[in-house]
């Protein structure tokens, strides 16, 4: 049987500490550092020109040396995320059909202005998410908060994204508990609740989770908490080694947007072939 | 509903954000007038709720199909606006970071497509209106199908106006807008439904909850939360519904080309010519865009500049006006 989106989730939030570099040389990157590089990936990403394929083709260079420097399971992370192109593949979809001015020759084969848009918005989308799966595994829920409290974010945001982090796994096995105690009551056959259920179910859920919050307050006040937090600093992570990855990659991604590289591989292929 | 990075431009992306962060600045300086530790534990374990709860599904009779929640509006319901919509923003970056559901460029965006208007519109405008007095079934209800069917919509037309803005897809306007809009009545609809009958629940079980943030609502908004609601709306239809404006002409256009073959007639004299090189000269943002272009990026700024500056010479009018008042001596 297959597992259930709650199961999902759960499953979800293990691989995170599985997946973290920790221990190897690219644990000395700060999480600030990975959080810029991945905003300045996704800023250059967007602005190249919907018809400029060989550009967009370009910036795969990232999520490809995430793959095999950093380790990160890449093919495992476009069949999850499958569902997130859907709005994208809708949208650009109507392209072929609106825009049929031939835009490119290869060969005798003519590609029009709407297909060649097509690919260029699925690749982006497929490159964008790809970006974004990573980053928190490269950093991990406390590593995001780090970066956050660094970005001068308020201080209630990043501890609230930890205490979700914390009780998200917790919320989900209860609610799988409910639902499988609905299902072995109710004698239906799916999981889907009927109406009858829906206000005494998810109220229940909500009315529980109201209640753990206000425990949660109260211990967070007995502990003393005044809406600052603190988390530990690993002892490896570097400053220097952040700001080498964060210029490295930005030179490579303003080389890549800007001097046109793919343009001169083709040249020089066609050259070698000739 | 969840925009991908590559639905947006820079531009586009930068202006959402910015929007989203003022909505933010100001949930924030709303909840630190509260016990600070009440709404960080409360963002942070119901977001876990909401999590949990969008996984839930409900079937929906008669279609053969189960719906879930969103839970934007449910949380305004029980924790007030603003702390729903901290929780709400919160659930909407984890989706975001774990399950790259909506980018990290477009989290500006989606925090206002769904969370702002489900939390601050449907939960901060609508529940309390709708719910004023004595709270009922009925009530609940009503309040909660409107909401939702309004916060969705509003949603969807958001995301047709950015993806347009962007230039991403060749798909015309209005059948973007055919696509998007009654499929989330629909889904509106349904989620109303579900969100009625959940707080249904919370208002048999425990009444108290819900009725803290329906006796907020019988006050009435301050000044500064009416100044800032309404400059939303001008910014919002003078930046970005400007851009379903009709390109037909106006009435006098229409009658003009029926009656003089055009719709724009020559003037003569020297008065005119000097009006007209003056108007060349301060007209920035001439037929409402950026000179010599017709974008739609055009289109938005103008609409957002011009309210600006309307709402700009607006107050330093009535702050004249109430200057001179305060000077003049009081006839007793």
């Amino acid at each position: 049987m297959s597992p259930s989106p709650l199961e999902n989730v759960i499953a979800a939030f293990h691989e995170i500490e599985r997946v973290r570099p920790s221990g190897q040389p690219q644990g000395k990157i700060p999480p600030v550092a990975r959080f810029a590089v991945t905003l300045t990936f996704l800023v250059t990403l967007v602005s190249f020109d919907k018809y400029d394929f060989p550009g967009v083709l370009g910036m795969t260079v990232y999520p490809l040396a995430l793959a095999l420097a950093e380790k990160i399971p890449v093919a495992r992370g476009l069949r999850q995320l499958r569902h997130a192109l859907l709005l994208v593949v809708l949208l650009g979809i109507a392209n072929p059909f609106f825009d049929r001015a031939v835009a490119v020759r290869i060969g005798t084969v003519a590609i029009s202005g709407g297909w060649l848009s097509f690919a260029v918005l699925f690749l982006k989308g497929v490159l964008a998410l790809l970006a974004g799966w990573s980053l928190l595994r490269l950093t991990g829920v406390d590593g995001m908060a780090r970066t956050f409290a660094s970005l001068r974010f308020p201080p209630s945001f990043g501890f609230s994204i930890l205490l979700m982090h914390r009780y998200l796994v917790i919320m989900a096995k209860e609610t799988i508990r409910m639902r499988d105690a609905y299902t072995l009551r109710s004698g239906t056959r799916g999981s889907a609740l009927k109406p009858s259920a829906w206000g005494p179910f998810a109220g229940l859920l909500l009315l529980r989770s109201i209640d753990r919050s206000n425990r949660v307050k109260d211990a967070m006040d007995l502990r003393g908490y005044s809406g600052a937090y603190r988390l530990p600093r690993p002892s490896d992570e570097s400053t220097s080694a952040g700001w080498l990855y964060f210029v490295l990659w930005t030179g490579c991604f303003a080389a890549i947007r800007y001097c046109d590289p793919m343009l001169a591989i083709g040249k020089l292929a066609l050259e070698i072939f000739k | 509903m969840h925009m991908s990075d590559a639905l947006l431009t820079p531009a586009v992306a930068g202006t959402m954000y910015a929007a989203s962060a003022i909505a933010v600045g100001a949930a924030v300086t709303k909840i630190r007038k509260s016990p600070q530790s009440v709404k960080v534990a409360e963002a942070g374990v119901m977001g876990a709720f909401v999590f949990a709860a969008q996984m839930i599904n409900f079937s929906i009779p008669g279609t053969g199909s189960s719906g879930h929640i969103c839970g934007g509006m449910l949380l305004a319901a029980v924790l007030g606006p603003a702390a729903g919509f901290l929780t709400m923003a919160v659930v909407l970056l984890v989706q975001c970071l774990l399950f790259a559901d909506g980018g990290i460029l477009a989290y500006g965006a989606n925090l206002w497509n769904m969370a702002f208007y489900g939390c601050m519109l449907g939960g901060g405008v609508i529940w309390p209106l709708m719910t004023k007095g004595e709270l009922s079934r009925k009530k609940i209800f009503a309040a909660s199908i409107v909401g939702n069917i309004v916060a969705l919509q509003l949603g969807a037309f958001s995301v047709t106006l950015e993806t347009l803005a962007s230039g991403i897809t060749k798909l015309p306007f209005s059948a973007f807008v055919l696509a998007m809009l009654p499929i989330h009545l629909a889904i509106g609809t349904v989620e109303g439904l579900i969100t009625g009958a959940v707080l249904s629940f919370v208002y048999d079980t425990r009444p108290e909850m819900l009725e803290v943030n329906s006796a907020v609502s019988t006050s009435r908004f301050s000044r500064g939360a009416m100044l800032a609601i309404f400059t939303a709306a001008a910014l919002a239809v003078g930046g970005l519904l400007s851009l379903a404006a009709s390109s037909s002409p106006d009435g006098l256009e229409w009658s003009m080309e029926k009656v003089a073959g055009t719709s724009e007639l020559e003037s003569s004299g020297d008065l005119h010519s000097e009006a007209a090189a003056v108007q060349e000269k301060t007209a920035l943002l001439p037929d409402y865009n950026l000179p010599d272009s017709e974008s739609a990026g055009g289109n938005i700024l103008s609409g957002v500049v011009g309210s600006l500056i309307v709402l700009a010479i607006c107050c330093l009018a009535c702050g004249a006006l109430n200057l001179r008042r305060n000077r003049q001596p009081s006839v007793s």
